[in-house]
């Protein structure tokens, strides 16, 4: 240590980055760029982004850390939990083994997803193979600190069940058959006790700041031996 | 226990070298120079002055030179504010944002330089010498790092370490000498956690005070 080179300009020690890109990708989920300008005179030890409904967030606000840097870029993915009606900013940061450095600020508002939905059932409406009406039951209580809850849609015979690991607010989720969800873009759908095909893409998007519109396309839900194949739309407020 | 075997051995020495300087020659001396911090100390403070005065000892007709002082330098930092950050290990890591704002650093201490002349040219000497340094060390700080820690206060501990110069003198009449020196310090906190090594280069003056003849 004592024989490394004193730099003269002091900024020369810290790292620099600057935050490149985001973008919103076809399900609604962001993915942000950010470029090492500089390591500073250490290698860097952390890369990653942080995201707030606020201006200029602090790097430790959902963050985000990378494993890896590919050239001088780095790029990270925040999955589509985005309420469309708020802005939010990201920024990339980095550190080298005493210092940090924090990008510009970029902003995004109104995100939603851009996938084509491929069925468009009436609002309303639960389609089992032959159709259905459904007698939707809003849920007005749903805490969203709960690391789960129930949406339903019912018919007089039939009941549909998501399981959402977190509060949705707009993107393609995908269903899973595991009750231990780990992603929140993730959901698990039973129909009437029975477990739907996993790996399923459903839509969610905001129609308001306290309500979503679900839609299902095509859901195949293993009634007994038979599976079923599902259409829906509905709205749940919160 | 390692400190009081450096400042046993420091004074040990310091007095070994004032019984012996009633068989040579002596006086006094200061120095100002410009100290340029290097290792953990380069990349947060800025070059500083430092005052050094000592007692010089020579000994067969100066060829051998001892100095006895103390130095003092204060430094101030680069920057304003240091963007530091620390990081909680818990279910993944995560990296909290924080702040270091760094007062003064100041190191002094006692010290003992062994010099000998290599050159001489009518009133021109050059000489170079090696030397052990016992003190302390104090820097006035305030840190903040979200979720880990919040403080302000005082570090102040015990450090030591070696000094190496090289110095041109010019004797201007019998008493009275100057010299400009330059010096590589190697400085270390007496647990070696930090290091506090700096070059300096400065000028001083030394006046002889009593004059003993020496047969070598």
């Amino acid at each position: 240590m004592s024989c490394t080179k004193v730099e003269k300009d002091v900024q020369n020690y810290f790292p620099k980055v600057i935050t490149k890109n985001v973008e919103v990708l076809a399900d609604g989920s962001v993915k942000v760029t950010g470029e090492v300008v500089k390591e500073g005179t250490t290698e860097l030890y952390y890369a990653g982004f942080c995201m707030d409904t606020l201006p200029d967030p602090k790097i430790s606000l959902n963050q985000k850390l990378v494993s890896y840097i590919e050239g001088n870029t780095f790029t990270a993915i925040y999955e589509p939990t985005f309420d469309k009606f708020k802005t939010y900013y990201f920024r990339a940061w980095v550190a080298n083994e005493s210092w940090y450095d924090v990008g510009e600020t970029l902003m995004l508002d109104s995100i939603s997803f851009d996938d084509a939905i491929p069925c468009d059932p009436n609002l309303d409406s639960l389609i089992i193979t032959t159709e259905f009406y459904v007698k939707r039951e809003h849920l007005n209580s749903i805490d969203p600190m709960q690391s789960g809850y129930i949406v339903t849609a019912r018919t007089g015979i039939r009941t549909l069940e998501i399981d959402f690991n977190q509060k949705p607010t707009g993107g393609v989720y995908k269903t899973t058959e595991t009750t231990s969800v780990t992603h929140s873009y993730t959901a698990v759908v039973t129909l009437d006790g029975y477990k739907a095909d996993n790996n399923v893409k459903f839509y969610v998007e905001q129609v308001d700041p306290n309500t979503i519109e679900i839609v299902f396309c095509e859901l195949k839900v293993y009634d007994g031996n038979l599976p079923s194949t599902l259409n829906t739309r509905f709205r749940v407020s919160y | 226990m390692k400190k009081t075997i450096i400042f046993s051995t420091f004074f040990l020495l310091f007095f070994i070298n004032i019984s012996h300087s009633a068989f040579a020659q002596y006086g006094i001396g200061m120095k100002a120079s410009m100290f340029a911090p290097r290792g953990d100390l380069g990349a947060i403070y800025k070059k500083s002055a430092m005052y050094d005065g000592f007692i010089v000892v020579e000994h067969f007709k100066g060829r051998f030179k001892q100095r006895l002082g103390f130095f003092y330098t204060k430094l101030s930092p680069r920057l304003d504010t240091f963007r530091s950050y620390g990081v909680v290990s818990s279910n993944g890591s995560t990296v909290y944002p924080g702040y270091t704002v760094y007062d003064y650093f100041s190191l002094m201490g006692f010290y003992i330089d062994n010099n000998l002349r290599f050159l001489q040219y009518k009133g021109f000497s050059l000489y170079g010498g090696i030397g052990i340094t016992v003190g302390w060390y104090k820097q006035k700080y305030e840190r903040d790092i979200e979720a880990i820690i919040s403080e302000s206060g005082y570090e102040f501990d015990d450090a030591g370490g070696l000094r190496f110069n090289l110095h041109a003198a010019y004797n201007i009449n019998k008493n009275l000498q100057v010299y400009v020196e330059g010096m590589h310090n190697l400085i270390v906190k007496t647990d070696w956690s930090r290091h506090f090594s700096h070059n300096a280069i400065g000028v001083g003056v030394n006046y002889i005070l009593y004059f003993k003849d020496e047969k070598e």
